[in-house]
């Protein structure tokens, strides 16, 4: 399955991993991380079960990660005034916009679950932004309709 | 407000200073040599060694706290200072001086050991970021109080194996004491404090990409092995030294980089060297306490950084869901 969805990541800029819950969309998702590491590549990443110490605040994560474009990202997904908040502190909305800001300043994105937490702008908002950018992108969302315009992988459920 | 907080703290650590160097049964008398010696043989290096205490376990909760990730990782609680005792106590039965430059590496050695199964731990969590990694992470604070005890319990049968009647207790080792060093020790205590305070703040801006998690890091292409190692071994180092002349003094660490979090935030240079000037302000205060109290019996320090520290350690872990 890595191998078809290298595969898919290499041809199209964005794919969309799609499969009911358990179909192990995380898992997929983790070992491309993996892959890309090994190739040698950046990217951001936004995960179901982030490590984050949570007592950082946005602006510095951003700044720790020397990653100050975050902002612009942030402010675009309408979350700029969380960046002054703890992760621990914040909604689960603006933790995931938090997050997915840092993620977006890499030329290779992965995302799993991305719209979870977010309200129905900031989800058209994420969409737009996917849509138009230049930066590859691969997405775990199990919900028909969204990232239409992407390019599907479909997982079945394990038996 | 940081500004005039700080510049308060630091009013409170001289004034604290200033009582601990003229207050006592011998007064403050310069002009006869037993004043003399008790302000450059006593008083002086207990002072010295509540900079080097305060700093030392500032910086080790800091490291530890970025290195698990967890606000409420201790050195003192995860037994690093415990062990650091019993690698004093072995150095003094090899025949090296207490507090001495020579049992210093023990002490670190000890220490190191003592950390080894929590950074195990945590580097099997760190391999894959999913649900199994956040049970282990979730049990880590517990593993890390049990070496605590474990700790406490070696240092306290190795306590009564000790030559020097001084150090045969196991409240001293348990709780600690600023008053067991000399100024040569104090000094020692202090140099080696600052030595290490100038390679982490050298080292910060690697150091806290920890704080992101490995997930994120492995996006950035950090590798985090090399890290996590010296983040463990500056965390060991940092309690060894603050412990092999003094003792295990619990809460200074967790009490100083709470409040310093809130005063200075998580950047690691900032919340250092905030964190510790309060934890200065606290040893010395905590100090005045234990060798005032009971006067002219002196009382283990730690009692009273335990008194204070516990409290704000409940508070932190309850405070989450306030802004």
């Amino acid at each position: 399955m890595l191998e078809k969805l290298i595969e898919l990541a290499e041809a199209n800029r964005v794919v969309r991993v799609e499969g009911p819950n358990g179909s192990g969309k995380s898992t997929l998702l983790l070992s491309y991380q993996f892959h890309l590491s090994e190739s040698g590549l950046d990217f951001g990443v936004l995960s179901q079960h982030e490590m984050v110490l949570e007592e950082l605040t946005g602006n510095e994560l951003f700044s720790i990660a020397e990653k100050p474009e975050a902002e612009k990202w942030l402010s675009e997904l309408g979350g700029f005034s969380a960046i002054n908040k703890r992760l621990a502190v914040m909604s689960s909305g603006e933790k995931s916009k938090v997050l997915i800001a840092l993620a977006l300043c890499s030329q290779i994105v992965v995302l799993d679950e991305p719209l979870a937490h977010l309200d129905s702008q900031s989800r058209a908002k994420l969409e737009e932004i996917i849509a138009s950018s230049k930066a590859r992108f691969l997405i775990a969302n199990h919900e028909p309709g969204a990232f239409e315009f992407a390019t599907s992988l479909t997982l079945g459920r394990y038996e | 407000m940081t500004k005039l907080l700080s510049a308060l703290l630091g009013l409170a650590a001289l004034i604290l200073v200033g009582l601990s160097l003229s207050s006592g049964e011998a007064g403050f008398d310069l002009s006869s040599p037993t004043g003399l010696f008790v302000l450059t043989e006593i008083r002086l290096p207990r002072v010295l060694t509540a900079l080097a205490v305060a700093m030392g376990l500032a910086a080790s909760t800091a490291l530890l706290q970025l290195a698990l990730r967890s606000q409420i990782a201790e050195p003192a609680l995860f037994g690093l200072t415990g062990f650091a005792g019993l690698g004093s106590l072995i150095a003094l039965s090899l025949g090296l001086g207490f507090g001495s430059i020579g049992s210093w590496p023990l002490a670190v050695l000890a220490s190191l050991l003592g950390i080894l199964p929590i950074a195990l731990i945590a580097q099997r969590a760190e391999g894959f970021n999913n649900r199994d990694s956040s049970r282990l992470r979730n049990n880590l604070p517990i593993v890390g109080v049990s070496l605590g005890a474990m700790a406490v319990a070696m240092v306290g049968l190795a306590s009564a194996a000790s030559p020097d009647p001084r150090l045969r207790s196991v409240a001293l080792w348990a709780f600690g004491s600023l008053s067991l060093q000399n100024l040569s020790g104090a000094i020692t205590a202090l140099l080696l404090t600052a030595v290490l305070m100038i390679l982490t703040l050298m080292l910060s801006p690697i150091l806290q990409k920890l704080a992101l998690g490995p997930g994120i890091l492995r996006g950035l292409r950090v590798s985090t092995g090399p890290v996590f190692l010296l983040a463990f071994s500056l965390t060991a180092a940092f309690a060894a030294t603050s412990a092999f002349g003094t003792g295990s003094i619990a809460f200074v660490g967790l009490l100083s980089v709470t409040l310093g979090r809130m005063l200075y935030g998580s950047k690691l240079r900032q919340l250092i060297l905030g964190s510790s000037l309060i934890a200065l302000v606290v040893v010395l205060a905590c100090d005045l306490l234990a060798r005032s109290l009971a006067a002219p019996i002196e009382l283990p320090i730690g009692l009273f950084t335990a008194l204070v520290g516990a409290p704000v350690l409940i508070w932190s872990l309850t405070r989450r869901t306030r802004a």
